[in-house]
């Protein structure tokens, strides 16, 4: 498994440098550039290119590459076209920001999905399976910032339960924890509703296999056969879809980010997209990229501790 | 036992519900206590700042901050746009060339260097010097010479006559900053000490917050406000919710949607007033058919600007110059030039210009809100006169290449004035020299590039607002821009947050704030 787990690892490295070389190849051949929004719309035509000089945009662009390669190498993630501050800081505070938001709302999206997809699929066609059901259509098909501003003007504005925006960067705090409230639920919400939609096919079509039959047959209680023998079984595409959910609340979070006014790593690489701050953008999507292949990686070990007929060798 | 399993797992989540909704209950409690604690300040912005020094930027979000940190030689008067000494005790003009410039004394930079005529020099060479990549240098690009005969005089010699030095002089991209403070660190980062102004930069979350602090020792009287926020919100509709709630204290530039739920709140005030910006549609000289005047006034012709304005909720204001209402060059009788809305003639002038049947365009525009709503409206207008318009939407970076690039046939665009200036506006869109950066109408006419130079040079200051008010009628009569609309500012504070005064470039200041 170590082996494994390491081999994994070092398949990062060229994983890593596709994502760099394909961002900065993007970044150069979309139009627009950095030293032209510094600039503004007012500039001149030696203001542009004073800051073109000093951005090091006026090299060839091989030269801009491999030169932010080798800072990368190093561990120097380089400084922010726009705003000169070392990127692998701006990240740093931002990641956790993110990074909090995303276990958040992971864990209300699991708590969430799995209960109401376990008791509808224990209660097949009963109302409260086709409550969860039709909820969960409309979790999956409303979008996050349609909950996030209707959330706010219910417990915000109106009844004045919730703070608005920010967050401190300190989820385990009473003040992070409820400023994260509100977006965790929004972002959760969704993702709930797919992990519910999950559980419950997944362990429809469990609970009519033999074993079960033969479970109850011998009069092991319902709660045991559901939880036990077959939510078990069934947890391998729980676990895959909450994997991906998670690597999808990573970087899919800029919009509850900006709802709700939290300075978050989606909305940062929003920010560096527009403003064409290749550092930044660079930096933030090595980190986002990294992120996902670690949870994939997460995902996997899971499968073998969940299910003992996966092995890695 | 099915049942109990069912209404088990049901309760445990209510119970958490309830728990959650009481835990933030107390919470929020606390907050509504913090944010009625005296004299503080927060101001929600859409954007975070570029950075804190005067020097090395040029966005509003930054220059909001600057304002309160820094100080400039001149300030333009909120009320009556007349430019007036801040750090400056007067001037003279001894030759169309040479501006000498008399500070005031006692001042200290809030670092305790003391603001004399060498900070002033300092602040300029760094701004001159290519190697600082000011966005703004050329503010200063008439300057040759800086001299400083003694402690509290400067004389700024300039090549050719500069007859907006004065304004530019108000220009919060010319604000002085220590030398001490710029030599010994970044600045742009962290700004502390580094201003005469009066709150000092405190802290700065990038994407966050910046947050500036009073500075007891203020040469103008301490402020009353103990600390100003400056909180990143990026989300409109969650700005407004802020300060409905008291979150944040006050917001500018609320568009037209929001506007009437701010109006209806009787904790919020809103100002709105009659602002310098202009939204219009403007035209590539260098493809065809947009050289051909007789195009351009058909244009003019078939756009009904009353229409549209009317969907602004009073976010807009019909006059048909080029120069604006609330500009220096603007004069009332340019309301009689222009094209007023005829259908008819624009057909009969299209058919004039060689066009009887119409021909296709590209109109390129930012795709931010304002243009996203105008573009469809000109191209369904332009579609009654047989003009077949393709709209050409792009991301702000791209719009700004494609443009400057000569690449766009017609396009939308903003101009607002900081300086509150008509020059500030000429030169940079229509003078020749400024072809493949600013001036994006490529519009190269040695007559207008004359007259703009006027209005650039000219030292008698009524002699060079006379030639404002020619170039106005010449370019609109030229219909070098449809001016669409111009702009009304907007502001909506807490009730108890009093003192702030907007003006009509969008700006504030927060010197004679205070809170009830």
């Amino acid at each position: 498994m170590v082996k494994y787990i390491f081999k994994r690892l070092i398949q990062l490295i060229p994983v890593l440098i596709g994502v760099s070389i394909a961002v900065f190849l993007m970044i150069y051949l979309i139009p627009g550039n950095a030293a032209e929004i510094i600039a503004g719309p007012t500039a001149t035509k030696e203001e542009i290119q004073n800051i073109t000089v000093k951005l090091g945009l006026d090299k060839p662009a091989y030269i801009q590459y491999l030169k932010y390669m080798s800072g990368v190498l190093k561990g120097d993630l380089g400084y922010s076209f726009q705003t000169g501050q070392a990127v692998s800081k701006a990240i740093a505070v931002r990641y956790v920001n993110t990074l909090s938001l995303a276990i958040f709302s992971a864990l209300i999206s699991i708590i969430l999905g799995v209960t109401t997809g376990i008791i509808a699929a224990a209660k097949r066609n009963s109302w409260f399976d086709r409550l969860c059901m039709g909820i969960s259509t409309f979790g999956i098909s409303a979008p996050s910032f349609w909950i996030g501003l209707l959330l706010i003007v219910v417990f915000g504005v109106k009844l004045k339960l919730l703070p608005i925006s920010g967050f401190n960067g300190k989820i385990w705090t009473a003040d992070g924890f409820i400023h994260l409230l509100m977006p965790a639920i929004t972002l959760g919400f969704g993702s709930s509703a797919m992990i519910s939609r999950m559980t419950r096919s997944s362990l429809l079509e469990i609970i009519h296999q033999d074993y079960i039959q033969t479970a109850r047959a011998k009069g092991v209680k319902e709660k045991i056969v559901i939880l036990k023998h077959a939510l078990k079984n069934a947890l391998i595409p729980i676990i895959t879809i909450v994997g991906i959910n998670f690597g999808g609340l990573l970087g899919g979070a800029v919009v509850v980010e900006s709802v709700f006014a939290i300075n978050g790593i989606g909305r940062l690489m929003v920010q560096a997209i527009s403003a064409r701050d290749f550092p930044m953008i660079q930096g933030s999507v090595l980190m986002v990229a990294f992120t996902f292949v670690i949870i994939n990686l997460i995902v996997d070990i899971l499968y073998a501790a969940i299910d003992p007929r996966i092995q890695y060798n | 036992m099915k049942k109990n399993f069912l209404s088990k797992t049901i309760s445990i989540f209510l119970v958490a519900v309830i728990t959650a909704a009481l835990f933030a209950g107390c919470g929020s409690e606390t907050s509504k206590n913090s944010s009625s604690a005296p004299q503080k300040i927060t101001y929600v912005s859409m954007t975070d700042a570029v950075g804190l020094s005067p020097i090395l930027t040029n966005d509003s979000a930054s220059s909001a901050v600057i304002r309160t940190v820094y100080e400039t030689l001149f300030m333009r008067d909120p009320k009556t746009g007349e430019i007036k000494p801040l750090l400056a005790e007067g001037y003279e003009n001894p030759d169309p060339n040479t501006w000498i410039i008399k500070l005031k004394k006692n001042i200290k930079f809030q670092d305790g260097t003391p603001f004399n005529s060498e900070a002033v020099k300092y602040t300029f060479e760094k701004i001159l010097d290519p190697k600082t990549a000011s966005p703004r240098a050329s503010l200063l690009k008439s300057v040759d010479k800086i001299e400083t005969p003694d402690e509290y005089t400067v004389v700024l010699h300039t090549k050719t006559p500069y007859g907006i030095m004065l304004t530019a002089l108000a220009h919060d991209n010319l604000s002085i900053v220590s030398p001490k403070a710029d030599k010994a660190g970044d600045i742009n980062k962290n700004a502390k000490g580094a201003g005469t102004g009066p709150y000092i930069f405190e802290e700065w979350v990038p994407g966050d917050h910046i947050t500036v602090v009073k500075n007891k020792d203020y040469w103008g009287g301490a402020p009353k406000i103990d600390s100003i926020t400056f909180k990143v919100v990026p989300e409109m509709a969650t700005a407004v919710s802020m300060v409905e709630t008291g979150e944040a204290d006050m917001l500018v530039g609320i568009p037209p949607e929001h506007l009437e739920r701010l109006k209806n709140n009787a904790d919020v005030e809103v100002t709105q007033l009659q602002g310098n910006s202009v939204t219009y549609l403007g035209f590539n000289f260098e493809k065809k058919p947009f050289d051909n005047l007789k195009v351009r006034q058909a244009i003019e012709h078939a756009i009904n600007r009353d229409e549209y304005i009317s969907t602004l909720n009073g976010l807009g204001i019909r006059s048909n110059g080029i120069i604006g209402p609330k500009l220096i060059g603007y004069n009332s009788e340019i309301e009689s030039h222009g094209y007023k809305y005829d259908v008819e003639k624009a057909k009969a002038l299209l058919a004039e210009a060689g066009y009887p049947s119409g021909f296709k365009a590209t109109l390129t525009y930012g795709n931010t809100d304002t243009y996203n709503k105008i573009a469809p409206f000109i191209q369904a207008q332009l579609k009654k006169i047989n003009i077949d318009v393709t709209l050409n939407p792009m991301d702000w970076a791209a719009y700004l290449s494609y443009a400057k690039s000569g690449k766009a046939e017609m396009y939308l665009g903003g101009w607002s004035n900081v300086t509150g200036d008509g020059e500030e506006l000429l030169y940079p869109q229509f003078f020749s020299g400024n072809i493949g950066a600013s001036n994006y109408a490529r519009y190269n006419n040695p007559e207008a590039d004359a007259l703009i130079l006027k209005t650039r040079e000219t030292i008698d200051q009524n002699q060079r607002v006379e030639y404002l008010r020619q170039a106005n009628i010449k370019f609109t009569d030229d219909v070098l821009w449809v001016p669409l609309y111009h702009g009304v500012v907007t502001m909506a504070v807490r009730k108890n947050l009093k003192g702030i005064e907007l003006e009509s470039n969008g700006e504030f200041r927060f010197n004679k704030a205070y809170k009830e």
